[in-house]
């Protein structure tokens, strides 16, 4: 945890990153999506889009 | 200002204890400061300044029972609020303070310094509070509310999504016991379950039925036309023989009324009715205005219009008979269309017959309507029967329709409500693995910070009380509470609260180790550490390990500042011995008084001491010898104790010079040796060796200066010059430099394996072992 990131925004990235080497997440949102998760504003929907957004990705890829 | 700019100076006017202007300068170069001071000489007033400047509040007033408005006791003796005045000057600029009403006012607010304070009376907080205070505590390195709201968000959402599966799956069951009802409708088929069967069933080619619908009602229709046809020809037929009748009567009234009229009356028909309009123009007229005869004159008129009456009948009995003319010409016309309508309707009806491929159950009739109209009628009484079944085939068809679609809406229903309960049986095991992901990670990230707090605890802890600390010291967070942090430490093996089974000291210890562990985590870089007189009730033992772990820890801050009243710390670092690794600042405070408020003094140490009175142009030798007689006891003393040199045993273990110089002899004394190093060279720093044994050879020779000269009075000093006690002296300030640095103290430390040393490596003591 750097000296300016709040202890959210550390452990979004963490999160963050695992979720993306999960599969869940897409890899090319992963600032983004820290940012949404670190602020509390990730929201159930979001939620719902992103991992079947990744499914999608991975299903093309 | 930076945040992270060197301190200058705090400057402290009306303001607790000092009622004057109080300012201690902070020494450039130096991040920690030692305020010593005795009991009521205003070290907390300097805490208390920055922590003023800092949070707006003085802490030390709580907890006092002086009720609300403790700002009213910020102002010294005899000063008001207005009076008060706090100015820290940095490196980059300054912070004031002032009071203004009740509240302290900060300018600029935004370059108020960080600090983090800790005072005697709050060195239990986090040992004593509740795990949930300790949480409190400890939260501001574990916030993660924010991160906490978008998982929470998630699982909600894995539970919306659980209940839409649930919901999905029984609208699944209701579609497929729908299926059922038309599946049983339509009788089991073996082999087929009833989602199977709907499908096939919708599959089915010829379960187009409105093909079949749209036919049979093409057909029905031409056939309800041929129907018409031998009707209408009956009609037709009659209003032919009807209008040939008509105009046989009025071709008789036309004979009839054209016997009535005298032949050529029609060609005189214009002259007759111009005489009549003359004669109705003038009545009186007594001549035939043709013929201007007078006879028959008064008859003229009526004459001509019976003649022109006749010819009236006779126009309208002309026009009867046209129109039954032309109405017989129009039944005659209906009765030759009726031949083609009849073709037409034919064709239609071999069109609608033959367009289509009939279901079984459709009667047809096996020929064509006949070509004569006059054969029609035989026709449909030969297949009427035929036709009168085809609306029941029709309705049939109709209802199978109906059936169909309505399996298809339920077929389609029990797809959808399928399909959406499997895409969240997809889909709910992902949402599923990431909150799984999200809790598992918090907590290994909560438990992360919370264990390297702890294990820096265990560490400094370790510092003071070697192996009570490391692995030892735990925070764990009570699993069924949440925000609640358990405080544990092992004792004889066994996980207890340290409450229980530690000393008042090691509570306090352990109750600093957890504050200055904290206070690291939080950009110590940027932070002021204030340790307000801490060391209260560490027993002796301890001390010096308390203080070199304070030491060590204030490198990483901003700057540290310590107050104590602990006198042998002062003493110790006066003498050098409790020197930090990094140069230090020494600030003395003298006893405060109402006039004087706050004041510093000064704290010089022995060897300046020394060489102050040796800078005497006229020195004190009695004064001398005593200091440096001093200064030499506690050299050998240090260097008897490092090396384990044989003294005399005594009681108190008090020991002379003539215990300890002779104790240092032989291997060792040829072996002693001191490297002084110079850091502002370099790198690497200049070194000078220092061999110690001809040092103390010479003091060795004349060692009986210090007693005869220095001890007692002694008609044999009567025989001494004064320079053989400076000499003495400068031997003694000889040694004692080349040993002791003025900013890091003496080489006690053994860490390097080869040598002994001090914090900062500016000494080095030769041999490391006792020559055997």
């Amino acid at each position: 945890m750097s000296d300016t990131e709040s202890p959210s925004e550390a452990l979004s990235g963490e999160v963050v990153d695992r979720l993306i080497a999960a599969g869940l997440l897409r890899a090319d949102k992963r600032d983004a999506l820290v940012s949404k998760i670190a602020g509390g504003e990730m929201k159930g929907g979001d939620w719902r889009v992103e991992i079947d957004l990744a499914q999608l990705k991975g299903a093309q890829e | 200002m930076t945040a992270t700019s060197p301190l200058k100076s705090l400057a402290i006017t009306a303001f607790r204890g000092s009622t004057g202007t109080f300012t201690l300068p902070f020494e450039k170069g130096r991040k920690l400061t030692l305020v010593y001071g005795e009991n009521g000489t205003g070290k907390t007033t300097i805490c208390d300044a920055l922590e003023l400047l800092a949070h707006e509040r003085v802490s030390s007033l709580d907890g006092y029972g002086l009720g609300k408005g403790l700002e009213k006791y910020w102002p010294s003796a005899g000063k008001t609020a207005a009076d008060i005045s706090i100015l820290l000057e940095t490196g980059s600029g300054s912070c004031a303070g002032i009071v203004v009403g009740k509240a302290a006012q900060i300018t600029p607010a935004a370059d108020r310094p960080k600090i983090e304070l800790l005072r005697r009376q709050q060195i239990l907080n986090l040992i004593q509070a509740q795990p949930k205070e300790r949480y409190d505590a400890i939260k501001r390195f574990i916030d993660i509310g924010t991160f906490e709201a978008s998982e929470e968000a998630l699982r909600q959402q894995g539970k919306a999504l659980t209940d839409e599966r649930k919901t999905a799956a029984q609208a699944e069951d209701q579609s497929l016991e729908e299926l059922q009802g038309f599946y049983d409708t339509a009788g089991v088929q073996e082999g087929l379950n009833p989602v199977d069967w709907a499908k096939q069933k919708l599959a089915e080619p010829d379960a187009n039925l409105d093909g079949d619908i749209g036919s049979i009602g093409k057909l029905r229709s031409a056939f309800d036309g041929l129907k018409l046809v031998p009707e209408r020809l009956t009609t037709r037929q009659e209003a032919v023989t009807d209008a040939t009748a008509h105009l046989g009567s009025a071709e008789a009234d036309l004979a009839t009324a054209a016997a009535a009229v005298t032949e050529g009356a029609a060609e005189t028909l214009a002259v007759l009715e111009a005489g009549s309009k003359f004669l109705h123009d003038h009545p009186n007229a007594a001549e035939c205005p043709l013929c201007l005869s007078a006879e028959n004159a008064a008859t003229l008129a009526s004459d001509l219009a019976n003649r022109l009456a006749h010819l009236g009948q006779l126009r309208t009995a002309t026009n009867t008979r046209q129109q039954r003319a032309v109405a017989l010409t129009g039944a005659q016309t209906a009765l030759t269309q009726l031949d083609a309508d009849y073709a037409t309707a034919v064709a239609a009806y071999v069109s609608a017959k033959d367009g289509h491929t009939w279901k079984a159950e459709v009667q047809l009739p096996a020929d064509v309507p006949p070509s004569a109209i006059a054969s029609l009628q035989s026709w449909i009484t030969t297949n009427e029967a035929h036709a009168e079944s085809w609306p029941a085939v029709e309705a049939a068809w109709r209802d199978e329709k109906k059936f169909a679609a309505s399996l298809k809406a339920a077929s389609d229903r029990y797809d959808q409500n399928l399909s959406k309960r499997v895409e969240l049986d997809v889909l709910l095991p992902l949402m599923d693995s990431a909150l799984q992901h999200c809790v598992d990670q918090r907590q290994a990230f909560t438990n992360k910070i919370i264990g390297e707090i702890a294990e820096e605890v265990g560490t400094l802890y370790e510092k003071v009380h070697p192996g009570e600390g490391l692995d030892k010291i735990a925070l764990p967070l009570d699993p069924n509470k949440r925000a609640s942090i358990e405080l544990e430490a092992k004792f004889s093996g066994k996980d207890v609260p340290p409450q229980a089974y530690f000393s008042q000291s090691h509570l306090d210890t352990l109750g600093l180790c957890v504050f200055l562990a904290l206070a690291a985590r939080d950009r110590p870089g940027e932070t002021i550490l204030i340790l307000d007189d801490v060391l209260g009730s560490v027993d002796e033992p301890h001390v010096e390990r308390v203080v070199s772990m304070i030491y060590e820890v204030s490198e990483g801050f901003r700057h540290t500042i310590v107050t104590t009243h602990y006198r042998p710390w002062r003493e110790k670092f006066r003498w050098g011995f409790l020197k930090p690794d990094q140069v230090c600042q020494f600030a003395e405070l003298k006893l405060w008084t109402l006039a004087d408020g706050m004041a510093l003094t000064g704290s010089v140490p022995e060897i300046e001491r020394l060489k102050v009175l040796l800078a005497d142009p006229t020195p004190d030798i009695q004064s001398i010898c005593a200091k440096a007689g001093v200064i030499l006891e506690a050299l050998l003393d240090f260097i008897t104790l490092k090396f384990g040199c044989a003294v005399p045993r005594r009681p108190a273990g008090t020991y002379t010079l003539g215990d300890l110089l002779p104790a240092v002899n032989g291997k060792l004394l040829a072996a002693l040796k001191i490297e002084a190093l110079d850091y502002s060279v370099g790198p690497p720093p200049a070194i000078t060796a220092i061999e110690l044994k001809p040092i103390l050879d010479q003091i060795t020779a004349i060692a009986q200066t210090r007693n005869v000269m220095g001890a007692h009075f002694n008609e044999l000093a009567f025989d001494l010059y004064p320079s053989d006690g400076v000499n003495f002296a400068k031997l003694v300030e000889q040694l004692a430099d080349a040993i002791i640095c003025p900013d890091h103290g003496w080489p006690g430390k053994d860490k390097s394996g080869s040598y002994w040393n001090n914090g900062g490596d500016t000494r080095r003591l030769h041999p490391l072992k006792k020559p055997a």
